[in-house]
């Protein structure tokens, strides 16, 4: 199967995880219909809670159901696909209430039920949930607590859910349907405790140690990482992986980060790193000897991954780094396709492996277009946007049948995806890396 | 692109559950 193939395929076992629960509820024996929106309510609580579900096994970082997307846009589609299942269960009491305004008597403290009362914590946990992970950095909420939190609060959620729905024993009547709720349940804590304490453990068993940290111009630092007692892992140039950093594999506290190296070199693992955070900032501070873990490598973002005779990179900012990866392993492939690069950034002084890219001229057939907020007086190159006109000016003719790579601020990758599009390339030949994944 | 397949991907999947959930509610009450 295809990259396409497998990505549909892996939709399908999405949606049937899903939507199975639904309709395993509707075989017999079941209750008599209630009326057509008092059950609609319902079935929105039951795929509401399928879905809150299937978020565990969306996050575990399985990587071969990730691999055809793309990790990152699984962490994408994982927090809009929060949005529509909040909007379901929130839905299931609002139109039951509608219906039955008497129900509200019900939830008033002195007469709760309890499986009434995981209903309402539930929704307050999903709520929690979705408001944390909305405005975290509004709410002055730091990373790595907020992480803490969020699966807490997730598992809260699910798990109040499932008392809710077996406590109320509507269309859960039989024990093998109870059974299939217990079922979901435990799946979910399966996966949880693959993601918390498994592979933390697989990640104990291959540590790495920091050899170097090297100063990088524009306030960015490149990590060096030997393996410890192992030899690496094998990796296509563009990935990324999670760091841990000083802390266990088990504290929750590991963060993202492109491997800027060559895929040839896997001996060592290069990750550079601007300055931009809480844990970013911090760096610097890093001595060399201290151990990490990678988790990884993940992402799509690959020249390996489609292949052509001539590839252009976009980098905006730090986004050179996966960009780097695979420029440094095309050269050391000794490869002798047609590159073209565009580099966006604030100053020429600040400008992240300046040096280094310029050598890379001389072993690679590549060409260099800079483009500088605020340019230097004597400054000959490009400044401002990467607009349409700037495109038109240094594509080459052909260039609709090339490959592009963009990575950099998100606002950047649009703006220019939407430029290529209006140049005429086709939006398969369009690859992004979509970073904040935080 | 990445971004668009995504979201296309959360519209679709939303409306489809939307979709079953009244199609089984509907199952339900004939």
């Amino acid at each position: 199967m295809n990259y396409v193939q497998r990505g549909f395929f892996w939709i399908a076992v999405y949606l049937c995880l899903v939507l199975m629960p639904l309709f395993v509820l509707l075989l017999a024996p079941g209750p008599s219909g209630s009326g057509l929106w008092w059950d609609f309510s319902i079935a929105l609580g039951f795929a509401g809670t399928s879905m809150m579900a299937a978020m565990f096994v969306l996050t575990a970082r399985f990587r071969r159901p990730s691999a055809p997307f793309g990790i990152d846009l699984v962490y994408y589609f994982h927090r809009w696909i929060a949005l529509v299942l909040f909007v379901f269960i929130a839905a299931h009491p609002a139109i039951l209430v509608f219906l039955e305004p008497g129900l509200l008597g019900e939830l008033q403290p002195s007469v709760i039920s309890w499986h009434m009362l995981a209903g309402v914590i539930s929704v307050v946990a999903l709520t929690l949930l979705l408001l944390t992970s909305l405005w975290r950095q509004q709410l002055k909420i730091h990373y790595d607590g907020w992480r803490i939190w969020h699966a807490l609060l997730s598992i809260t959620a699910l798990l109040l859910a499932i008392v809710h729905i077996e406590g109320v024993g509507n269309y859960v009547s039989s024990p093998w349907k109870r059974l299939l709720w217990a079922a979901i349940s435990a799946s979910c804590l399966a996966v949880l405790l693959y993601a918390r304490l498994v592979k933390p453990m697989l990640l104990l068993r291959h540590p790495y140690r920091v050899q170097q940290v090297v100063k990088e111009r524009g306030r960015a630092w490149t990590l060096v990482l030997r393996p410890e007692g192992h030899s690496g892992f094998p990796f296509k140039p563009g990935q990324f992986v999670w760091l841990t950093l000083g802390n266990s594999p088990f504290a929750l506290k590991e963060h993202p980060f492109s491997i800027s190296s060559s895929a040839m070199q896997s001996q060592t693992i290069e990750l550079t790193i601007k300055e931009l955070g809480d844990f970013t900032r911090r760096i610097k501070e890093v001595s060399p000897g201290q151990t990490a873990y990678l988790d990884g490598p993940y992402g799509a973002f690959s020249v390996d991954r489609h292949p052509s005779s001539d590839y252009v990179f976009i980098a905006g900012g730090i986004g050179i780094a996966p960009i780097m990866g695979m420029l440094r392993t095309l050269a050391d492939r000794g490869d002798g396709r047609s590159l073209l690069l565009f580099y966006a950034y604030n100053t020429w002084e600040d400008l992240t492996f300046q040096e280094e890219l310029e050598n890379l001229k001389g072993r690679l057939d590549l060409k260099i277009v800079y483009i500088l907020d605020n340019p230097p007086e004597d400054w000959q190159g490009e400044s401002g946007f990467i607009t349409d006109d700037l495109l038109t000016r240094h594509l080459p003719s052909g260039f609709k049948h090339y490959q592009y790579y963009l990575c950099g601020p998100i606002v950047m990758t649009a703006f220019v995806e939407k430029a290529l599009r209006r140049q005429g390339v086709p939006l398969p030949q369009i690859h992004s890396e979509l970073f904040n994944l935080a | 692109m990445r971004l668009l397949f995504a979201k296309i991907l959360t519209m679709t999947t939303g409306v489809l559950i939307l979709f079953l959930a009244l199609l089984f509610a509907y199952i339900q009450n004939q």
